[in-house]
């Protein structure tokens, strides 16, 4: 079973966003900050991400450049973004910084699970 | 002219009067000449006749000489009376040395006759013998001598007085009268004065001379009436020009003054509106904060509503009744249009203040029209209408990949949303350097004088299916505004009402270059 590791500050979202994934079969690892999420990724071995970018504090950009500094497998971690700045050139600057792909909030339930798999290329 | 002339012909006698002057002055010369020389033959005739007494009594003294010293007195008698027998002679007296009376005979001398008393001596042997005493008359020739010359003179010197006389008239009358009258008439006559006249009557040069003074005097006088009239037309005009020019000098301060004001106005008014452009600026920076805050926040909890009804209707969280997911499936639909409308207006609001630019990235058409259909399958489905694709196979753009996709769903949306049966109907296709893209759908048609309106916002038109369509009223306007303002392209629409509609668009397949703003 693949682990999905989830790092968003909002509650509503977490829920949305790992209910949606736990109903696809995936496992999901909750983290609610920046560094939480980091040290998550590194402990908990996840097999891919989906970080928010407005995070309080460490912000989205910071998490995937510590993620991308590491020359572990961690560094290598598929990341999927998600942000509610749904504004032209939000996707190049994520894309440039490293991201696998983006997703647009708010999320639609009945297309995101496709974006998803479509992103990281496999069936839970 | 002619008559001027025929009367100078006529006029002309003062040469002949001159002529006239001039022969009484010879005339007075010659009879002043003869009594010149009538006073000096008189005058030689006289004396002539006054030596003839000197030489008889010369001779009688002579001859008295050797009388008396011989003491004769008988011979000296003798010859005393024969002196005495000229007619000139009155009275002789013979007187010795000592001056004593020796003898003396006289007669009556005539009546009114001028005695002169001479006296010479009588030689002797040694010293003078005596004295011989004369009394001279005038004789009768000499008399007729003076009373010739006297009647002469008598005659004369009134001819000579008249002719004097009558020269000084003539000539007085000819020059020096006219003369005294033109200086008269010179003297008074002035820049002011032209009214002096000579008397033209005068039949001679002096009337010619009167006529052309007087016409002088006229022309002059009509000159100076001209010069007068003129001068004082002028006087008149520059007094008018004087007031008028006071006048607009008047008026032009009294502008001057209310310009002034009106500058003072003007630059009040000018400051207010720079102090309500700044706070415009101002007010446009808080909106446009305010709706980049707003766009965040809206969108969460949308995020959520969107989120878990989706799940609850897709039956993921159990299952539900048919009512449930009716009711459910409107609140979806309803923030989905929620959604729609707030993120239309960002976006409008954002171009509009110039902060949305464009982001060109290289890809093909048919990643897009992939995306686009993966949007609205639901929406087709559910219509049950066939969606035609006519693109090449490849067609690369370098474009704003996320607004041209904007556009492209607005454009299919809005086909789906009006069509109610037959098929919508997508080509593109590269022409020169532009992408050319149309959308046709057999929908229910515009009427002609609404699509002018259509490309503005909050525009929507009636129809019957108006009530049961979301749509912003946005959709259009935003998608031209993306169009010409970030795409740099242009759109079009044309329908016709029960056949219709076709929506184009026309956008560079290689967007230009822009310079890059910082997205806040």
């Amino acid at each position: 079973m693949k682990r999905a590791l989830v790092i968003e500050d909002n509650d509503d979202n977490m829920k949305l966003i790992t209910f949606l994934l736990e109903h696809h079969g995936f496992q999901t690892i909750r983290a609610w900050t920046g560094e939480e999420g980091l040290r998550a990724a590194a402990s908990e071995q996840p097999d891919f991400v989906i970080l928010d970018i407005q995070l309080p504090g460490m912000d989205g950009y910071e998490v995937l450049a510590r993620l991308r500094s590491q020359a572990d497998q961690t560094g290598r971690l598929p990341v999927i973004a998600m942000t509610s700045f749904a504004m032209a050139g939000d996707r190049e600057k994520l894309l440039a910084a490293g991201c696998d792909g983006y997703i647009e909030k708010p999320i639609d339930p009945m297309l995101v699970m496709a974006q998803i798999e479509a992103i990281i290329g496999e069936q839970p | 002219m002619t008559t001027e002339l025929l009367s100078a012909s006529r006029r002309q006698r003062l040469g002949n009067r001159t002529l006239l002057v001039l022969l009484a002055t010879l005339v007075f010369s010659l009879l002043a000449a003869t009594g010149i020389t009538t006073l000096l033959v008189s005058r030689e005739m006289l004396n002539h006749f006054a030596s003839e007494d000197d030489i008889a009594l010369n001779l009688l003294s002579k001859a008295l000489s050797p009388a008396l010293a011989a003491g004769k007195q008988a011979e000296i008698d003798a010859l005393l009376a024969a002196a005495l027998q000229r007619e000139t002679i009155v009275e002789l007296a013979i007187y010795d040395q000592n001056g004593e009376l020796l003898r003396t005979v006289s007669r009556q001398p005539p009546p009114g006759s001028d005695p002169l008393r001479s006296r010479r001596p009588i030689a002797g042997l040694q010293a003078a013998a005596g004295h011989l005493e004369a009394v001279t008359v005038d004789g009768p020739r000499q008399a007729l001598v003076r009373r010739l010359a006297a009647a002469l003179f008598v005659c004369l010197l009134p001819v000579l007085a008249s002719i004097t006389a009558c020269s000084y008239f003539f000539l007085k009358r000819l020059f020096i009268a006219p003369l005294s009258e033109l200086n008269r008439a010179l003297a008074v006559m002035g820049p002011n004065d032209f009214s002096p006249r000579l008397d033209a009557g005068r039949k001679d040069e002096w009337g010619l001379v009167a006529h052309s003074f007087n016409a002088m005097a006229q022309r002059l006088e009509q000159t100076a009436r001209a010069g007068d009239r003129l001068r004082r037309d002028m006087a008149r005009q520059v007094d008018e020009r004087t007031r008028e020019l006071a006048a607009k000098t008047e008026k032009l301060a009294r502008s001057q003054t209310a310009l002034t004001y009106l500058l003072e106005d003007v630059n009040d008014a000018k400051q207010q509106l720079e102090e309500a452009n700044h706070k415009l600026q101002e007010l446009d920076r808080l909106k446009s904060m305010f709706i980049a805050s707003m766009s965040h926040e809206l969108r969460t909890p949308l995020n959520s509503i969107i989120g878990f009804t989706g799940i609850i209707l897709q039956g993921l969280a159990g299952s539900i009744s048919d009512e449930q997911r009716d009711q459910l499936q409107r609140v979806y639909n309803a923030s989905k249009h929620l959604l729609a409308l707030i993120t239309d207006v960002i976006d409008i609001s954002k171009i509009e203040a110039g902060r949305i630019d464009s982001y060109a990235e290289e890809f093909d058409f048919n990643e897009l029209v992939r995306e686009a259909l993966a949007n609205l399958q639901t929406q087709l489905r559910d219509k049950g209408l066939a969606l035609r694709v006519e693109v090449p196979a490849a067609l690369p753009l370098f474009t704003d990949r996320r607004r041209l996709l904007q556009c492209l769903l607005n454009y299919l949306g809005n086909a789906i949303r009006y069509t109610e049966k037959g098929s919508i109907t997508l080509a593109a296709e590269l022409q020169g350097e532009n992408l050319v893209l149309r959308v046709r759908d057999t929908g229910i048609g515009i009427a002609p004088e609404d699509l002018e309106r259509l490309f503005q916002s909050f525009v929507r038109l009636d129809s019957p299916l108006k009530l049961k369509t979301p749509g912003t009223g946005l959709g259009l306007y935003l998608t031209k505004k993306i169009a010409t303002e970030i795409l740099s392209g242009t759109v079009t629409a044309t329908s016709e009402p029960g056949v219709g509609s076709t929506f184009g668009l026309r956008v560079p397949a290689r967007l230009p270059a822009r310079k890059e703003k910082e997205q806040p």
